[in-house]
């Protein structure tokens, strides 16, 4: 690849930055570094937020399941078809003696599978698709009717496009999910078909990092020069050489896409395998290339990739020609994470179309852990405290927008406590 | 184990049978396993032997439905597979593993195409 800019830019003449309202003004990390932040974060942040788990492709049929550890709220949710075919959520609890229901080997990792009913490993109690008691043992021996009215405990959730959003909230959703993701993008998506990418990967890895670092590592396109130097062969240059084609902010959803970059066969392996780290380059569902408005608003021919922030920690990611990604940033600690990836791919008409699948993900794999390992080294330097702002480029305009958010909503947040604790005494 | 390891090849495909016991591998997570165990004169070898021939294999199967596939054709698919992260080893990163990285991917799931 030569020293030139591989696209022009579609940067508004004031830039981005000042476009959206926003200043060059330096960046403080301390929401990254702050074990105390991080608890105002959990209950500012995650507790009221909706949190996809799923989509309902994972469960097509009655007794079809999974769980979903969200360790930030301490919560273990169970996704299940019931037998009138409708998507329920519990918690995945025996509403018993409080054991975790549904687990196997290492009750802190997740499962999936098909049953008639869930069985709790403690006491054998069995409930149906449905959540109620389906076998009560030691029958004679509960008081009064405490046991047959054991039943597992609902988790409000909504579905939006075939994906599962959950609320933790206690006492119920603040908002609902149209309210949440907004009026733009809850509706922004009909209709799009996103049930044909059937082919689900899911990959998983934690990192000692605070969960806004690989947001903010996804949240630019023009670190691809560098950290993937290899494999997209780029030099060092001044010139902006993958920068992002168009930046949006829509509420407290973002957005930002990137010009295809062209099909560049750097090596013998991508044009034997037709693999490559953007994705295979074979022939898709021709309807899966339409994007809908949301995602291509100034409606470019040659998007490479559109992807979207949803608040907090999820991404929704196009790729041409039409392949799609989630990641979720689960938070664990301040410093640390775990990030996961589902890839949703149409299915392979042939051999050829497989291996064009399987080798863009193993070199997609191996770019994420070109970022992914960056991570560690962002948290630790930003913990040496040598510096305490930062500053941002017009390409890291989402960059800024999402720590200011972070910083508002705990900011709010704090402000509502302490009226609430004032209030009380 | 060593029945699949044992497993050979496709006729016309004979040749590369001495290296199906060691990257006969099923699934991602094996066959990327697999490269990070390997030194990389290990991975040259296994590299030069499939290169020229995945053409070829691609026409052959490709000519039949994933559910035709005999084992002896699911063992060579495989072995393609596998040859995808080993090559980015050889051609890209000349190490078995990426640059400036220690950890790596759970592969919780994926599609068995075959």
């Amino acid at each position: 690849m030569s020293d030139q800019p591989i696209f022009k830019s579609g940067r508004p003449d004031e830039g981005w930055t000042a476009m959206y309202g926003l200043t060059d003004e330096l960046v403080s990390y301390e929401d990254m570094i702050s074990p105390e932040f991080f608890e105002l974060e959990r209950e500012a942040i995650f507790r009221p937020a909706w949190h996809y788990v799923g989509r309902v492709d994972r469960v097509p049929k009655p007794g079809m399941y999974f769980t979903k550890e969200i360790e930030v709220l301490k919560a273990s949710i169970l996704v299940a078809r019931d037998d009138a075919q409708d998507v329920r959520v519990y918690h995945n609890v025996c509403p018993h003696r409080g054991n975790k229901l549904m687990w196997e080997a290492d009750a802190s990792k997740e499962v999936s599978g098909r049953c008639k009913t869930f069985h709790c490993k403690f006491h054998g109690i069995q409930y149906d698709t449905g959540g109620k008691v389906a076998l009560l043992t030691e029958k004679e021996a509960w008081l009064g009717n405490q046991g047959k009215e054991l039943a597992l405990a609902e988790v409000p959730f909504e579905v939006w496009n075939g994906f599962i959003f959950v609320n933790l909230n206690p006492g119920g959703p603040k908002e609902s999910l149209r309210e949440f993701l907004g009026e733009k993008y809850y509706s922004g998506f009909d209709g799009y078909p996103f049930e044909t990418c059937s082919e689900r990967y899911f990959f998983r890895a934690n990192a000692k990092a605070n969960w806004k670092t690989m947001i903010d590592g996804f949240s630019e396109t023009y670190h691809a020069a560098t950290t993937h130097a290899l494999p997209f062969a780029t030099q060092p240059s001044e010139n902006l050489l993958m920068g992002a084609e168009h930046f949006g902010i829509e509420g407290r959803q973002r957005m930002m896409i990137y010009q295809d970059w062209g099909e560049i066969i750097n090596f013998d392996y991508e044009g034997l395998t037709r693999g490559f780290g953007t994705g295979p380059r074979i022939e898709f569902p021709k309807e899966l290339k339409n994007l809908p408005l949301i995602s291509n608003p100034t409606q470019i021919d040659n998007w490479g990739s559109v992807s979207h922030k949803i608040w907090p920690q999820m991404f929704l990611q196009h790729y041409n020609p039409g392949w799609y990604l989630t990641y979720m940033m689960w938070p664990l600690a301040y410093n640390e994470m775990r990030f996961e990836v589902e890839i949703f791919m149409p299915e392979p008409r042939n051999f050829s179309d497989a291996l064009a699948q399987k080798a863009s993900l193993f070199m997609f794999l191996d770019a994420a852990l070109q970022d992914f390992s960056l991570l560690e080294a962002t948290q630790m330097g930003l913990e040496t405290r040598a510096f305490n702002q930062y500053p941002l480029t017009d390409q890291e305009i989402l960059v800024r927008a999402f720590h200011k958010e972070v910083y508002q909503v705990v900011e709010d947040y704090k402000r509502e406590r302490g009226a609430e604790i004032i209030g009380r005494s | 184990m060593s029945e699949r390891n044992g497993a050979v090849l496709p006729e016309q495909f004979s040749e590369l049978n001495p290296f199906v016991a060691r990257w006969n591998n099923r699934g991602m997570q094996n066959q990327y396993a697999a490269r990070v165990s390997s030194t990389m004169d290990e991975m040259q070898e296994f590299y030069d032997a499939i290169k020229p021939h995945i053409p070829e294999i691609k026409q052959y199967l490709d000519s039949k439905d994933f559910a035709e596939y005999s084992e002896a054709d699911r063992t060579l698919g495989s072995l393609v597979f596998a040859w995808v992260p080993v090559a980015e080893s050889v051609e890209v990163f000349k190490q078995p593993k990426v640059p400036d990285s220690k950890m790596y991917w759970d592969i919780v799931d994926e599609p068995q195409c075959f």
